[in-house]
């Protein structure tokens, strides 16, 4: 950083650097997926650490400006147009994977080709580190579409060569928010499914901070780990408790696991219906009534995480109705439900 | 029948407007909760749900009704008829009935999918803001040095967490405005920080400044103009711009009434515009001190001294000295209560005076209920100029007093001393040499300072200004004999912001990695004798924690990674912490440090 009056570099070091590459920062880092609901808790708690944040963003005509306003550096590129790719990893040391396609896109194209396109990159272009996202179980059920695409890239990204680490996911407490906690709180039915499958919610924030403890431990590299929650809690639970905080009863629609499965077998049938009946897929996952969880003693202590410092469903909910009703004072709403500030 | 259509187009009006005020979530754009409830809570909630009430339940009222019913002058009979005829439409029954069908699709795909796709809106954004304070959406940040290696990290943090950001940042050939390596959110203001005009710019309405700057090389120059002279502007534009805001302020709040009590206001020591401190303030001394320090009267010799009131209003302290030692003092027994009834230095921790004199350098005395004397130096101008003495400046006039408590202040004074002109060159043999002694001893003879007002600044609860400075400790990438220049001018910076009495953090970190931050233990230390590293991540964390922690004000401390104290050293108290997300380390730190240092 300082110079001292009239040093110069020598030739000799000078073709030395040449001839090694360039040398990338240690400290930037490219996240893939940023805009979303895990990518951007990654991105802020990569700048709170002190890394330099590049993200992809698909060229839009209102390009995500939250993340050039947080202080993270935006790249347009699109994981379905691969020649838009190698350009993005210029000058970057490591890869944190979150992107997944949306509901209206292929998932064949973006967590496929796309993901393939960027590892293989990646791998020519000599990124440090991978960090890549998957689903709980996903080798179990080929079945599911985008669950056996995730094992599939699971296994491509181990035998790449690249120094990786796959961290598969159960589920994620903001997830509770928007299909639950806000319909309850709206008075709108809330959609439910008759299974009795548990999953242990995490916090995004807590697996963004788990991300980086990772990306930065060298003996996360070549392992997949698997991220739960404190506890695992089934569908009817959750809904129960979301009633309890907001001191409301839910109407509740449920759907049971048969007609789910009915209709996905109905709509195989018909050729232009494939889509829609891959959605449905993962019913029949539900129709297991499996406990997505996993023992997270040797995580923890891998990572250096303190367990009680895990956000758990109680809590966080908690947090979110205080929150929310605080706000609602604030801007001075009042209800016909006035037994809400009891 | 029409006034009950009438009371619901009022609704509807109603609830339209109130979509707009409802947006409880900051910026994000919300759909959730809150707009929902204004607008059933507009509605009656003991009334009996009317035909329209159910269609709105059910299915989604097309932009052109809504606009239709929205519109004060469609009487009520068209309004009828209008929706009786939508209700049969067969193409807004087909649109009604594909949009359920989409809903009920839409809700069976979300039950079923493995990666939830939601929107955002949905969610309260719990962002890192858990431990950040809630003011700091309200409180503007100078970050100067934004580009640097902590000032790229810094800038982040704070917008992070919900601070206003502004960047004094360098101009240079060939960048575009906005600077590299600045985010967009960030309010840049071109400019050096060795320029007055440019950081008097970049300080306006600013609440705090983290001064993370360092020059580029270690030219003297450059060290004279960031580290040295950089500080020093940076905190009198800050003093300027405090002076601004409290002095408009009091004026907004309603003129001629009474005026509320503001902490944040200088208090009253004196003005010579009010006929009572007019007629209290005197000559209090004139004479020579005998060598013991005491003071014997000798009005009969040529010592003159007089303090009158100029027509400006003004206090005019004036005359001449000519016996060895000589000193004359003005001055005035303070009332310890204001007249608001609270005490006139409780919480203070400096005086700051306006003056005009010629040059000379005058003290100011202040004498406590102890008898004790404190004196503080300050040099005058030739036109009128704000004195600012930060009580830690004044030092007791014997030896053995305790430092000086300002509560127990009871009389205040200024002194003229007269000394001896300094013997020039090889003494007075040389004509011209003697000459211009003696000119220069007649100049120092005469004194004529005039004041205009004399004010007690408040002390404050969180430090006003962060700045980095630097351990010296040997760094790999600068040699000793530079290290030492640098580490002089960076000192001289940290005197600046001390002698200011503005709340200060002076940061001294060992030499800077690239590191990611909060992974290692921290250690904060007193006393330069750090020897490891540490993460410009982490420096960047304890600045920003710094800004609102009571712990930090008016402390200087270095910082480094823990490491164990080389054999016989270990008798210092070293004092480790380990940084975490959200528990505050830095007061527990810092607790034990010393202050005013």
């Amino acid at each position: 950083m300082l110079r001292s009056p009239g040093s110069k570099p020598s030739r000799g070091s000078l073709v030395c650097e040449a001839n090694s590459g360039t040398p990338v920062p240690k400290n930037s880092i490219l996240v893939v997926g940023g805009t979303g609901t895990l990518g951007r808790q990654i991105v802020r708690k990569a700048l709170d650490e002190g890394y330099d944040v590049r993200c992809i963003v698909r060229p839009r005509q209102n390009p995500a400006d939250f993340l050039r306003d947080w202080g993270a550096t935006t790249v347009q590129a699109d994981l379905t147009d691969l020649t838009s790719l190698p350009a993005t990893l210029v000058g970057v040391s490591a890869i944190i994977d979150c992107a997944t396609a949306r509901p209206e896109e292929s998932t064949q194209k973006v967590d496929w080709e796309g993901k393939v396109a960027l590892i293989q990159c990646a791998q020519a272009m000599g990124i440090q580190r991978y960090v890549f996202f998957s689903i709980f179980n996903c080798d179990k059920h080929p079945e599911v579409p985008l669950m056996n695409i995730k094992a599939c890239t699971e296994d491509f990204l181990a035998s790449s060569g690249l120094n990786y680490t796959t961290l598969r996911l159960c589920g994620f407490m903001q997830a509770v928010i928007g299909n639950y906690a806000v319909p309850i709180l709206e008075d709108r039915p809330v959609w439910g499914t008759n299974d009795e499958t548990r999953t242990a919610y995490l916090d995004t924030q807590d697996v963004a901070r788990m991300t980086m403890a990772a990306l930065r431990s060298e003996e996360c590299s070549g392992r997949t780990l698997t991220l739960a929650g404190p506890r695992a809690y089934t569908t009817k639970e959750v809904i129960e408790l979301c009633e309890d905080m907001s001191d409301s009863k839910a109407q509740i629609n449920t759907v049971p696991t048969w007609l789910l499965k009915g209709t996905r077998n109905v709509l195989k049938g018909a050729q232009w219906a494939k889509d829609a009946a891959d959605r449905l897929a993962f019913a029949e996952v539900l129709a297991n009534n499996e406990t997505w969880d996993a023992p997270m003693d040797q995580t923890y202590e891998l990572l250096g995480i303190e367990a009680e410092s895990v956000n758990t469903l109680e809590d966080y909910l908690k947090e979110y109705f205080n929150k929310i009703m605080k706000r609602l004072k604030e801007v001075g709403a009042s209800t016909d439900r006035t037994n809400f500030y009891v | 029948m029409q006034t009950g259509l009438g009371a619901r187009g009022q609704r509807i009006g109603g609830s339209g407007s109130s979509r707009h005020r409802a947006r409880p979530f900051g910026s994000t754009p919300c759909r959730g909760p809150a707009a929902r409830w204004q607008v059933r809570a507009s509605s009656d909630p003991d009334k009996e749900p009317d035909a329209k009430d159910l269609r709105d339940k059910f299915f989604k009222q097309s932009e052109s009704q809504r606009s239709r019913s929205q519109s004060p002058s469609s009487s009520g009979g068209d309004q009828q008829g209008s929706n009786i005829l939508d209700s049969v439409n067969p193409y807004q029954l087909g649109r009604q009935a594909r949009q359920a069908v989409n809903d009920l699709w839409g809700q069976l795909s979300a039950v079923t999918a493995p990666t939830k796709s939601f929107s955002f809106d949905d969610v309260l954004d719990l962002g890192l803001d858990a431990d950040a304070p809630s003011s700091a959406t309200s409180t503007r940040v100078l970050v100067v040095g934004a580009t640097g290696r902590v000032g790229r990290i810094l800038s982040r943090k704070l917008l992070l967490r919900g601070y206003k950001v502004r960047a004094l940042v360098r101009r240079r050939e060939g960048m575009r405005e906005g600077a590299e390596g600045v985010p967009d959110a960030v309010e840049v203001v071109s400019g050096d920080v060795g320029e007055m005009k440019d950081v008097q710019r970049a300080v306006r309405g600013v609440d705090k400044i983290i001064f993370v700057a360092g020059a580029r090389s270690i030219f003297t120059g450059d060290l004279l103009r960031v580290d040295d002279r950089g500080v020093m502007n940076v905190v009198k534009a800050l003093q300027d711009e405090r002076n601004r805001t409290a002095r408009s302020r009091s004026a907004a709040a309603n003129p001629g009434a009474k005026k509320p009590f503001n902490s944040n206001a200088k208090k009253e020591v004196a003005d010579f515009n009010k006929l009572y401190h007019q007629l209290r303030w005197d000559v209090q001394f004139v004479g020579s001190q005998s060598e013991d320090g005491s003071m014997g009267r000798d009005f009969e010799r040529a010592n003159l001294a007089t303090a009158e009131i100029t027509s400006d209003n003004n206090l005019l302290f004036e005359g001449a000295l000519f016996t060895r030692n000589a000193i004359a003092e003005v001055g005035a027994k303070l009332n310890p209560k204001l007249p608001g009834g609270e005490d006139r230095f409780g919480g203070c921790e400096a005086l700051t005076m306006r003056v005009k004199g010629e040059g000379h350098t005058y003290a100011c005395v202040l004498t406590t209920s102890g008898g004790g004397r404190y004196v503080a130096r300050f040099p005058s101008r030739v036109r009128y100029s704000t004195v600012r003495l930060p009580f830690s400046l004044f030092r007791p006039e014997q030896d053995g007093q305790p430092p000086l408590d300002p509560e127990q202040i009871e009389r205040v004074g200024i002194r003229y001393e007269l000394r001896r002109a300094a013997a020039s060159g090889s003494g007075l043999r040389d004509a011209a040499a003697a000459a211009k002694a003696a000119a220069d001893q007649q100049r120092l003879n005469k004194f004529k300072l005039e004041i205009d007002w004399i004010k007690a600044l408040p002390g404050g609860v969180e430090p006003d200004v962060v700045l980095l400075s630097c351990s010296g400790a040997p760094r790999p990438d600068i040699d000793a004999a530079d290290l030492q220049k640098l580490v002089a001018a960076k000192r001289r910076g940290e005197e600046h912001l001390r002698a200011s009495g503005l709340g200060y953090t002076i940061i001294r970190p060992g030499p800077l990695v690239d590191e990611p931050g909060g992974y290692k233990a921290l250690l904060f230390d007193q006393g330069d004798r750090v020897t490891q590293p540490v993460s410009a991540a982490d420096v960047a964390d304890i600045c920003l924690r710094a800004l609102h922690e009571p712990e930090a004000r008016n402390k200087s401390f270095d910082v480094c990674y823990e490491y164990t104290p080389d054999e016989g050293l270990q008798l210092y108290e070293l004092v480790a912490s380990i940084p975490g997300q959200n528990t505050n380390y830095l007061a527990p730190a810092l607790g034990p440090l010393a202050k005013n240092t």
